[in-house]
């Protein structure tokens, strides 16, 4: 097999594919969408579900999973907005609430691996737990006296350019994750725990260590999500970002990553990101409510995965076609 | 229920009766052929099963036994050839096919559910129904009765996970029975137990003999083969190299032609004059069996740890290597007394492990060749970022795996697409690029093929050669005898003997690790 | 249990022999005690616990799920997951609220019937990706969870039935009353049973237990897998069809976003229950206890006086403290067990 039909043999390819097909019907159906501003929104909106999605694909990878994301958004939000409140400066409270959101992480990570407990049952308990510290110390209040420009990491561009500064945010975060995932021997380690455990361990990897850190990278990034989210709402509420953790794994099992863990690229997963992205952008566009979105995410991800039977049996069909396509 | 059992045993003895009168065989392959895609596994293999008649089948990993067993067993059919049914052709095309012509397997893993209670193993998917229900009472009564007879006491509501190896065998045979047997198959069943259990097996095996089962025995112990079997068959790559009366073979013949050639020839020991002591163990105890291991291992010996499986010779060697951390117990390298409590600690102290199950503790299987030699030194591959440095990644795994002789397209080939035995010299690869002094290997020639196995005994000769120290872990006398200098017998958790290279004696170390148990000490 | 099994079992085993010593062992009557306790606690802080109309409140409130968790606790003991059950329930009872207010004098068994239709149908559509398309549940579900929620907000636009759109005998399933006890708490008593005995006396119910602890040995076996799943999402589906109809008419209002955080409810009651995530292991009855535990947490919360905000907090915090206890206490003592077992035989 050449480079060549090696990289088109990927997911990634297809995804793109997918992506072109978004963009061109997005085009097609509004004249708007290809504008600056629209792109800029759209992707402004989609950042908070965007910067999750990095440390879920590091959960995930490793066979774990962490339903607790949308939970750990909220009060990372609470957290800030009560700091706000009380007089803090905002970058003490953005400190805060990293802060928090690590030590969520923390706790999950730990009862996962000192209980020797499935994190889906463990996150699902911690997913309430968290959500429901929020709402006892916020109540039904919500917070909005956030300073102008705390509330332009949401909204605003950078310069005159239509870049918003929540995807410059999400881009570093970007490069650095998928330097360490693709580039680092930790990444290789995450890989080799989602494949075989056991033999993880008996090449000396502590994979205990290995995996309270991807949960705590899981709660720091959720507490940059939640400054992100509470800026573009410009509001911090104890329900902010309720639900997020479907759309972030449905991101993240599009974007070519195994629910069971072992393989995945966080390319796979930026395409993915950047596919619902634009079909929501779109549809919200044609006038669809973001409520009704959801039958199209939902089918988006059903459809890419049945209607070729299955992701492994569809990223081995597309291999098969273009090794059979570059040996003609 | 009970009873239908009975009426069926009567007539199972009548069918018998007949068969035995006209010469028929219960089960008979004629010219049985197997291919997976271009490999054929079998050729044109004859075998005669016969009603109260045990028939041995001997052969290396590899030799096709088990696809035999898996043709018996319904879950592969054969190319062609034929089976026949007390002179009547079958076919079988499932599981459920083998079961309704009374073919009952023992697999060698029993593949039985551990939550659920022993009596519904034994009985699952076909429970005993009363009214439509599933009825309890009768199900566990039948199971009781069924591992009575086989003078096993366990509670039959009782989960199987709580079960030990060998008596999950145990509940497997009851299935067997179960169904009311008439071909009763047993791979390599003796292979994770111990030797009192063995016993215990063997005693049920010429029971049901005697009750007129035809049974298949598959065991890659000789003395077994032999022992047991009424007929031996000998396969060698897929074909059938020898069918005779037990009682007209002996231990070498039955390995000369299981092996094809003179046993010797493949283990090419070097000489290698014996270093100063490297590593010394006093009294380690752990994993909750083992006690009072000590041993001294010098520069360039092989020290064989020879042992039944569930002697405690793996768990010495994961204690070695941190993986169970030991209760007690001293252990120092050169002068240096080290804690091993984790891999991590055992690797920076000099010791490489390579794991008995290549599949589950070896191998990252999806990993291309190289990802997986350099697993465990990516931090020396690596800056101080984390950042690996890929080309001389690259350059390490192609190195030892050219060294090896891994037969691979190169370093980027996934793991899962290789042959078992060049499988197994990427995980050796993978644990000499550490650059070892002390390797211990459990089991490194189990299940690959002759070739590989030569190889790999070559290598680990001049590994000894080179300075490094060797633990060898085996349960093949003949291959720790011929690759050893001095060898530690392993029996209930403890060290049962000692013997050095000039007074190896086969009879003397098989006796010490399985049969003085039983006379000298009595249960241990 | 029959003698000679007695007779032959381990002795000296730590394992209890005899009717009544296994159903100490039994985790549900575990867990039967610890909803006894809470109950007491809450009895001793606030007396109003017991009087009959709280504990009728708290069984309503946990019929409905109770009967979600049953379904749910046969799909994961099969080794899968639903997370699509509150969005079934929310279309089922949108779908039976809407054609109950076109039609106030069509009979209540129709309702009854499309409700469970749209349930099933519903059910099908998982049933027919996980079992056929191989897809696995967890993705699967979550993804008809966004299109089952999608298609009623869609379907609702925005609207909300309330009881006084809808006839007053919809309203009274609610009220109507068996020896004291409402008609859904019998209803969710008697389908826990059921399905608790099909789940002990049925091939099917212990084929679902087998694919959960072993599906390759399952397939050995010849229990055929693509039957069973699909019998597990469709029952599954049948189930929050009949609840999506109970819901109306019991908070006698409807719209498209109700019961939004079920799926984590019912999982969540089922593990509680000791229904292992892994499958293989649990039954409906911990389940339905599992349920039960909530209500009275949640009723316990309300009682107290305790701020409503701290229900959230105090529900995942039992959840957490549940599978610890479990992990950490459970797990050692069977680890235990298992080793004075095999020493016991060793001696």
């Amino acid at each position: 097999m050449t480079r060549l039909t090696a990289l088109l043999a990927r997911w990634e390819t297809f995804l793109l594919l997918v992506l072109a097909a978004a963009v061109i019907t997005g085009a097609e159906s509004s004249h708007y969408f290809l504008t600056s501003s629209n792109l800029s929104i759209a992707i402004a909106g989609a950042m908070p579900i965007s910067i999750v999605a990095l440390p879920m694909t590091l959960v995930i990878i490793t066979g774990e999973i962490d339903i607790s994301v949308g939970s750990m958004i909220g009060l990372c939000a609470t957290i800030i907005a009560l700091s706000i409140e009380a007089g803090c400066s905002a970058p003490l409270a953005m400190a805060a609430g990293i802060a928090v959101g690590a030590l969520a992480g923390l706790v999950n990570g730990a009862i996962v691996v000192f209980g020797a407990l499935p994190s889906l049952v463990v996150t699902i308990g911690t997913l309430a737990l968290y959500r429901g510290v929020a709402q006892i110390l916020l109540k039904e209040r919500g917070v909005s006296d956030f300073p102008d420009w705390y509330q332009a990491i949401g909204f605003g561009t950078v310069g005159s350019t239509p870049i918003p500064w929540s995807a410059v945010i999400f881009l570093l975060f970007f490069a650095g994750f998928a330097v360490y995932l693709h580039r680092t021997r930790y990444g290789r380690v995450l890989y080799a725990i989602g494949n075989n455990r056991t033999a993880a361990r008996f090449s000396g990897v502590n994979v205990g260590c290995v995996l309270i850190g991807v949960f705590v990278a899981s709660g720091i990034m959720c507490s940059v999500a939640a400054i992100v989210l509470t800026a573009y709402l410009a509001s911090a509420r104890s329900d902010t970002a309720i639900g997020l953790e479907l759309p972030v794994i449905t991101a993240v099992v599009l974007g070519g990553v195994n629910i069971f863990g072992g393989s995945g690229t966080l390319g796979g997963v930026l395409i993915a990101l950047m596919v619902l992205a634009f079909v929501q952008n779109s549809l919200g566009l044609a006038g669809v409510t973001p409520e009704e979105q959801q039958i199209v995410t939902g089918a988006v991800l059903i459809l890419t995965l049945v209607v070729f039977g299955g992701a492994t049996k569809l990223r081995r069909t597309w291999r098969g076609l273009m090794q059979s396509w570059a040996s003609e | 229920m009970l009873r239908s059992r009975g009426r069926a045993g009567a007539k199972k003895r009548i069918v018998n009766l007949i068969s035995e009168f006209f010469g028929v065989s219960a089960i008979e392959l004629r010219g049985v052929t197997k291919r997976f895609g271009p490999v054929e596994v079998l050729s044109e293999v004859d075998l005669s099963l016969d009603a109260g008649k045990v028939h041995a089948l001997a052969g290396e990993n590899g030799a096709g036994k088990s696809t035999l067993v898996k043709i018996l067993a319904g879950i592969h059919q054969p190319d062609a050839g034929e089976i026949q049914r007390d002179g009547v052709e079958i076919a079988l095309n499932g599981v459920s096919d083998a079961q309704r012509h009374g073919i009952a397997v023992v697999h060698q893993h029993p593949a039985l559910f551990p939550d659920l209670s022993v009596a519904e193993n034994v009985f699952v998917g076909r429970q005993p129904k009363k009214h439509g229900r599933i009825d309890w009472a009768t199900m566990n009564a039948g199971a009781a009765d069924l591992l009575a007879g086989l003078r096993m006491a366990i509670d039959v509501r009782l989960p199987v996970k709580m079960l030990s190896v060998a008596e999950r065998q145990g509940i497997e045979v009851a299935k067997a029975l179960s169904i009311d047997a008439r071909v009763l198959v047993l791979d390599e069943p003796t292979s994770a137990i111990s030797a009192r259990e063995v016993d215990r097996l063997f005693e049920i095996v010429r029971r049901l003999k005697a009750q007129g089962v035809a049974i298949l025995f598959i065991s890659h112990f000789i003395e077994e083969i032999l022992s047991l079997g009424d007929d031996v068959t000998v396969l060698r790559s897929g074909r059938r190299v020898l069918t005779a009366r037990a009682s007209e073979l002996t231990p070498e013949k039955t390995v000369r032609a299981m092996i094809g050639a003179d046993p010797r020839k493949f283990f090419p020991k070097e000489a290698a004059a014996i270093g100063a002591p490297l590593m010394s163990v006093r009294g380690l105890a752990g994993a909750g069996f083992v006690t009072d291991i000590g041993f001294d291992l010098h520069k360039s010996e092989i020290l064989g740890f020879f042992g039944l499986v569930g002697a405690g010779r793996s768990e010495v060697a994961e204690m070695l290597f941190g993986i169970t951390p030991p209760d007690r117990g001293e252990i120092t390298i050169g002068a240096r007394t080290v804690h091993l409590h984790r891999p991590q600690e055992a690797m920076q102290a000099g010791i490489s492990l390579l794991p008995e199950d290549r599949h589950q503790q070896g191998l990252v299987l999806p990993f291309p060749i190289r990802s997986n030699e350099t697993l465990p030194v990516l931090r020396e591959l690596s800056d101080r970022l984390g950042l690996i440095d890929r080309s001389r990644e690259a350059e390490v795994a192609r190195d030892f795996t050219d060294r090896m002789h891994v037969v691979a397209t190169g370093v980027e080939q996934p793991t899962n697409t290789l042959s078992g035995g060049n499988q197994q010299k990427v995980l050796l690869a993978k644990w000499l690029i550490p650059r070892p002094l002390v390797l211990i290997l459990d089991q490194p020639t189990r299940g690959i093929d002759v070739g590989a196995k030569a190889e790999i005994h070559r290598i680990v000769s001049r590994l000894a050669a080179e300075g490094t120290a060797i633990i060898l872990i085996g349960d093949d006398a003949e291959e720790v005898m011929a690759m050893a200098d001095r060898i530690l017998v392993f029996r209930n958790g403890r060290i049962a003997a000692e013997f050095a290279r000039e007074s190896f004696d086969r009879e003397a170390i098989l006796l010490a690790a399985a049969h003085v148990a039983r006379n000298a000490q009595g249960p241990a | 249990m029959s003698k000679s099994a007695d007779t032959i079992s381990a002795p000296a085993s730590g394992m209890r022999s005899g009717t009544i010593g296994r159903l100490l062992h039994a985790r549900e009557f575990r867990l039967a005690i610890a909803l006894f306790v809470i109950g007491l606690l809450v009895t001793l802080r606030e007396p109003r616990f017991l009087q009959a109309s709280n504990l009728e409140q708290v069984a309503l409130s946990a019929t409905l799920v109770c009967i979600v968790a049953v379904g749910e606790a046969l799909v994961i003991i099969a080794r899968q997951v639903d997370l699509s059950v509150g969005a079934i329930v929310a279309m089922s009872a949108f779908v039976s609220a809407s054609w109950l207010e076109a039609n106030p004098n069509g009979p209540l068994v129709l309702v009854f019937l499309i409700g469970c239709g749209v349930g099933l149908a519903m059910g099908a559509g998982n049933a027919l990706l996980v079992a056929l398309f191989r897809i696995p549940a967890i993705v699967a579900t979550l993804g008809t969870l966004a299109i089952y929620r999608g298609g009623v907000i869609v379907y609702a636009g925005g609207r909300q039935i309330s009881a006084t759109q809808l006839p007053d005998s919809y309203g009274h399933i609610a009220e109507i009353a068996f020896l004291g006890v409402p008609i859904l708490v019998w209803l969710a008593i008697a389908l826990t049973l059921v399905f608790g005995l099909i789940a002990r006396f049925t091939q099917v119910g212990r084929n679902l237990y087998a694919l959960g602890s072993n599906p390759e040995g399952a397939r050995f076996a010849g229990i055929g897998e693509g039957r069973h799943i699909a019998f597990v999402f469709l029952n599954s589906g049948l189930l929050c069809g009949l609840v999506g109809v109970l819901w109306g008419a019991r908070f006698g209002t409807v719209d498209a976003v109700i019961a939004p955080d079920l799926n984590l409810q019912a999982i969540s009651a089922a593990v509680v229950g000791g229904v292992s995530i892994f499958g293989g292991s649990g039954s409906v009855y911990g389940a339905a206890i599992g349920a039960v535990i909530f209500a009275v947490l949640q009723n316990g919360v309300q009682l107290l006086g305790i701020n409503q905000f701290w229900l959230q907090a105090v529900v995942g915090a039992a959840i957490l403290v549940t599978v610890l206890f479990y992990s950490l206490f459970a797990r050692r003592a069977e680890e235990a067990e298992r080793m004075s077992r095999h020493q016991a035989k060793r001696r």
